[in-house]
């Protein structure tokens, strides 16, 4: 699939009906189609209705949106995750979901739990499955054990690269997705005089900027926006690319920085 | 006035309304019941500074702080970092009195992400008799999350860590006025799975005994 830009519902985003009903809108009149949820943010159920409602609206039919969602970390320890994504899909009266992700790669329930995702995916419940919040460390443990995520989802912005997660997954055609893209516009980033110069050459704002690097780098970014105005805007990055140079001068702003540390929510990790 | 700040209000009164009541009528009662309430409120005291300790302890893992790519993360006993690691490094740690080896590595799981990837350097440091001691303590609970808490089973124990004074009174006081043990040795880490954790992750293990 080629890099595209897909909606978030995380923490930052908007919880009510009315809230996500104007984003989610707004981001499908712009042409975003993909969105991502998980069972912690709370908004599934009301996600899943917005995007009915919305596709009616604009005369859209369901195959035309991806829907993402995730098996928290809490379900992977009780262990039913077929109940759960039942759940999940009668929630959101849905026949499928597109990806379905490991929101945590807990070690102790890894195994039996991608087990099982892989037999969802077999039966049809499930399109894609994929793992977030991995590393090299992992995706090469798991290359060894014959387990291959079709999808991976990690923290990525220009104070994050993860330059080796992404040259691995480009080498075994497993499609990239980045959290925290605009590190919720961080200080570092937003006064950055690196992205502030290639602010004014391409004439865009440093979110486009920085989602531009993302696909130019074939990532697809996860932002979240609940103002109509920045969607818009972010959603206008089509029609310039950034030069090689330029790509290599906002990476260079690596500082491997984690807003979420992984072991934190991921013990073991 | 809220309901809660009136129970409250009302709660105090009638508590000095019963006190003064007892006094006159069992005036030798008075010193005792004053040592209790001096008791009471050095107590007090203590607890919110052992909290306060214990979170700033954990603030450096919190979602988005700032605090990231440590050169050192020092868990377990009472050690002074500044004679163990050299002054121009960067570091973090997690210490309360008597934190044994296997409650060290567990916090370890829960936090080695604030580790620098490449040049990570984990410290462990515990004492002789808690070599093997996989005991929790309410200051560890800060540091676990909440599934963990769960599986480990001690819930209870993580209801008690808001009263660390109350539960552990000395070891507060310990922790409080940073009382670090002195003549810690290097030597080799005694559990295998440590040593595999921390090869795995790419970081350094050092580990110190009492
Ligand atoms: N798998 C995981 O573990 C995981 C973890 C975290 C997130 N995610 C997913 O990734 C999605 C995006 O994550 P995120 O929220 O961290 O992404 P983000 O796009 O980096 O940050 C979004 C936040 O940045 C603000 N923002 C954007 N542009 C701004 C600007 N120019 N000036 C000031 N503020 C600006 C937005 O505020 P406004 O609302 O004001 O625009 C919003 O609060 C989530 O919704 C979720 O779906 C996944």
């Amino acid at each position: 699939m080629d890099e595209c830009l897909i909606f978030g519902t995380g923490a930052s985003a908007a919880k009510d009906y009315d809230g996500l009903k104007r984003v989610v809108s707004c981001a499908a009149t712009c042409g975003i189609r993909m969105f991502d949820t998980a069972p912690s943010y709370g908004v599934e159920e009301i996600l899943a209705k917005v995007i009915f409602d919305v596709s009616q609206e604009k005369g859209l039919s369901r195959e035309d949106f991806i829907i993402q969602t995730k098996i928290d970390a809490w379900q992977m320890v009780e262990g039913n995750v077929e109940k759960f994504v039942d759940c999940a899909l009668q929630k959101m009266k849905l026949q499928y979901i597109d990806n379905l992700l490991i929101h945590w790669p807990l070690p102790d329930f890894l195994d039996d739990t991608w087990n099982k995702m892989k037999l969802m995916k077999k039966s049809g419940k499930v399109r894609k499955i994929g793992i977030c919040n991995v590393r090299t460390r992992h995706l090469n443990l798991f290359d060894k054990r014959g387990v291959s995520p079709d999808i991976i989802q990690i923290e990525r912005n220009p104070l994050r690269t993860c330059e080796r997660e992404i040259e691995f997954c480009k080498q075994k055609g497993i499609e990239i997705q980045a959290y925290s893209p605009l590190c919720k516009m961080d200080r570092r980033l937003a006064d950055s005089s690196v992205i502030k110069k290639f602010s004014e050459k391409y004439n865009k704002n440093i979110g486009q900027i920085i989602l531009r690097w993302h696909l130019d780098t074939g990532v697809s970014p996860i932002f979240t926006s609940t103002k109509d105005y920045r969607i818009r805007e972010y959603m206008d990055l089509f029609d310039f690319a950034l030069s090689e140079d330029d790509v290599a001068a906002i990476s260079a702003l690596n500082i491997n920085y984690k807003y979420y540390l992984e072991s934190c929510l991921c013990p073991g990790f | 006035m809220n309901k809660r700040r009136f129970v409250c209000v009302l709660a105090t009164v009638s508590a000095i309304a019963m006190i003064v009541g007892c006094f006159s009528l069992f005036p030798k009662l008075l010193p005792l019941v004053l040592t209790f309430f001096v008791l009471l409120g050095v107590l007090f005291i203590l607890n919110r500074t052992v909290l306060k300790k214990l979170y700033s302890q954990r603030d450096p893992f919190k979602i988005g702080g700032k605090v990231r790519n440590v050169d050192y993360l020092i868990i377990g006993d009472m050690i002074n970092p500044a004679t163990i690691i050299p002054a121009s490094k960067t570091f973090v740690q997690i210490k309360a009195p008597n934190r044994g080896l296997l409650v060290s590595f567990e916090i370890l799981r829960h936090t080695s992400s604030i580790l620098d990837e490449d040049n990570g350097n984990v410290i462990i440091a515990t004492t002789l008799k808690n070599k093997t001691d996989d005991k929790f303590s309410v200051f560890d609970i800060p540091f676990l999350y909440n599934l963990s808490i769960k599986k480990l089973g001690i819930e209870r124990l993580s209801k008690l860590s808001r009263y660390p004074a109350l539960i552990n009174p000395l070891s507060s006081i310990k922790l409080v006025l940073n009382l670090d043990k002195k003549n810690w040795k290097e030597t080799e880490c005694p559990n295998k799975e440590i040593s595999i954790f921390c090869t795995e992750r790419n970081f350094n293990l050092s580990y110190y005994e009492n």
